[in-house]
């Protein structure tokens, strides 16, 4: 199964051998490739090296062509502001400056920057369409109508609420129709992106939202494609009724637990994706923060019906040694990025090995980011030490945190790919896995009894 | 009395706070059209230190509002009357 058919797989809630992961780079890969935000946004010659960098670098199972929830705006004619390093920002709101809805018309191929977006949706395609699962990003039908009426719209909702009705009519004929846009140009994914429903009740979700995003998922099923509902900001309470939209995948942001998300998402059946934060951890955090929150996501999010991503869009300039480290725990070759990444310092720590063979108990090195820390890490201490009571006089356990070099060097020496690693005498034998407290303490017992102890 | 307002927002902020920002911003100069008293400073941070060196930012979620020292919201679209009570209510 390769990478796209890995994450098709798990969109459509299926049970997966790896857990795919899907980078949300936007203006991100600008800056990989050297350019401004706003160069990267107007050319798609920017967009598709920004897209096939992230690849080379990533290795990410799918990928979105890029991440401006502007497009439609601005074809709409709501004026953007660009910037070097952000998305571009929408300025002024039509609907809200004399226009009428009956003025505006539903951009196609040829409006705004349509153009460059589904000239690099092609080249893409062409490009990667065979390795991995491309998305295209729509904006979503509420998040559209905030763009094009301002923040009135909330007040509207509350005293004209049918012409909010009509308003949201309109946005979702856009909104379906940058989905077909994207299908005709070969997506494999279509995730209408709807940030700004974190900012109602489920509620009005219900009234304003639901009518108008379900046909779109229909439509989305109907072309034979994967569709997500992307939501970010504090959705908690909203999770439910998105499922409601029968959406393939939901992806969510810090602000909501994963736990709790996946399992109000696995009851209707739909996927789950997210949530690594983005600020704290892939912003300004290090490698190793990065490596533990991947590994804390993974734990939880499990192997059925869940993609690690960010919660949204990537900031610029994110540390691409951060990014990396994520998809070394993805890919479970944590080891060999660590080796990259403190290489020089690594040269001078000399870490002897015991004589395994020769040792008058059993080893066991127990190689862990760090159990504090890491929820997996911690799964896997507890059974270390559950398995080894009453056995204290036969075997001799420590865990080696790979937040300190030493640890590194000796994981690298004693051939561990991943964490959380269970070595008994010098040989790695839960590779990534919590054993059963029972089948650890068989497997140690065994190990005594080779050892003629 | 004088209303000071902090608006804190990350410099690289994600889409979806970029599109809440905008909204905080367009909110601000209203406010600023209709009491010329108030005191609006925009904080961007571009580290960890700053987020812990603003007063009265107790929630992380951007873009935040503080007014006299008390955040009043956190990664979400104020409603411009709740902030004009409080304004009001600042000046007595």
């Amino acid at each position: 199964m390769n990478s796209k058919e890995l994450l098709l797989k798990a969109i459509h809630n299926g049970e997966v051998e790896r857990i795919p992961w899907v980078p949300f780079v936007g203006c991100h890969s600008a800056s990989l490739i050297g350019v401004s935000a706003e160069d990267y946004f107007k050319n798609d010659r920017y967009i598709v090296e920004g897209a096939t960098k992230a690849f080379e670098l990533y290795k990410p199972d799918g990928l979105p062509v890029t991440f401006d929830l502007q497009v439609e705006a601005e074809a709409l004619g709501c004026k953007l502001i660009y910037s070097a390093t952000n998305p571009p920002s929408v300025v002024t709101h039509p609907l809200a400056e004399g226009k009428r809805l009956e003025d505006l018309k539903i951009p196609t191929e040829d409006d705004g920057r349509f153009p460059i977006v589904l000239r690099s949706v092609k080249e893409i395609v062409k490009r990667l369409g065979d390795k991995i699962a491309i998305y295209g990003l729509v904006t979503g039908p509420f998040t559209l109508a905030l763009h094009l009426k301002g923040t009135d719209i909330f007040y509207q909702m509350m005293d004209e609420p049918e012409e909010v009705h009509k308003l949201m009519s309109f946005c979702q004929k856009v909104s379906m129709n940058s989905a077909r846009m994207y299908i005709d140009a070969g997506v494999d994914v279509v995730a209408i992106v709807d940030p700004m429903t974190s900012q109602i009740s489920p509620n009005s979700f219900e009234e304003f939202v639901t009518p108008y995003i379900t046909p779109i998922f229909a439509y989305i099923k109907e072309r034979k494609r994967a569709c997500s509902l992307f939501v970010c900001g504090n959705a908690t309470r909203n999770i439910e009724v998105m499922c409601k939209c029968q959406p393939d995948n939901i992806s969510i942001d810090e602000n909501v637990n994963l736990e709790y998300a996946k399992e109000i998402c696995h009851r209707y059946g739909v996927s789950v994706g997210g949530n690594i934060r983005l600020t704290v951890t892939m912003l300004f955090g290090t490698p190793l923060d990065n490596i533990r929150e991947a590994e804390n996501l993974m734990q939880i999010g499990g192997k059925k019906g869940y993609i690690l991503s960010p919660g949204c869009d990537i900031p610029f300039n994110t540390p691409p040694e951060n990014i990396k480290a994520i998809a070394s725990a993805v890919h479970g070759d944590v080891a060999e990025f660590m080796k990259q990444d403190i290489k020089s310092n690594l040269e001078e720590i000399n870490v002897e090995l015991p004589d395994y063979k020769n040792e008058k108990k059993v080893i066991l090195d127990v190689i862990t980011l760090d159990s504090e820390s890491c929820a997996p890490c911690q799964y896997v201490v507890e059974a270390v030490k559950s398995a080894i009571k009453g056995l204290e006089d036969k075997v001799e356990w420590k865990e080696y945190k790979i937040k300190e070099k030493e640890s590194v060097a000796r994981m690298i020496k004693l051939k561990v790919p991943n964490i959380p690693t269970i070595c008994i005498d010098g040989k790695p034998v839960y590779i990534s896995i919590i054993p059963s407290v029972d089948e650890l303490r068989e497997t140690i017992e065994r190990a005594i009894i080779d050892k003629g102890l | 009395m004088g209303v000071r307002i902090d608006v804190v927002s990350l410099s690289e902020p994600c889409s979806a706070c970029n599109i809440i920002y905008g909204f905080v911003k367009e909110i601000m100069e209203k406010l600023k059209e209709r009491y010329s008293f108030l005191e609006i400073n925009y904080i961007e941070i571009k580290n960890l230190r700053d987020i812990y060196s603003i007063e009265g930012l107790e929630v992380e979620k951007f873009p935040a509002i503080i007014i006299n020292g008390e955040q009043i919201t956190a990664g979400t679209i104020p409603d411009i009357k709740e902030l004009e009570r409080i304004i009001l209510k600042g000046i007595g």
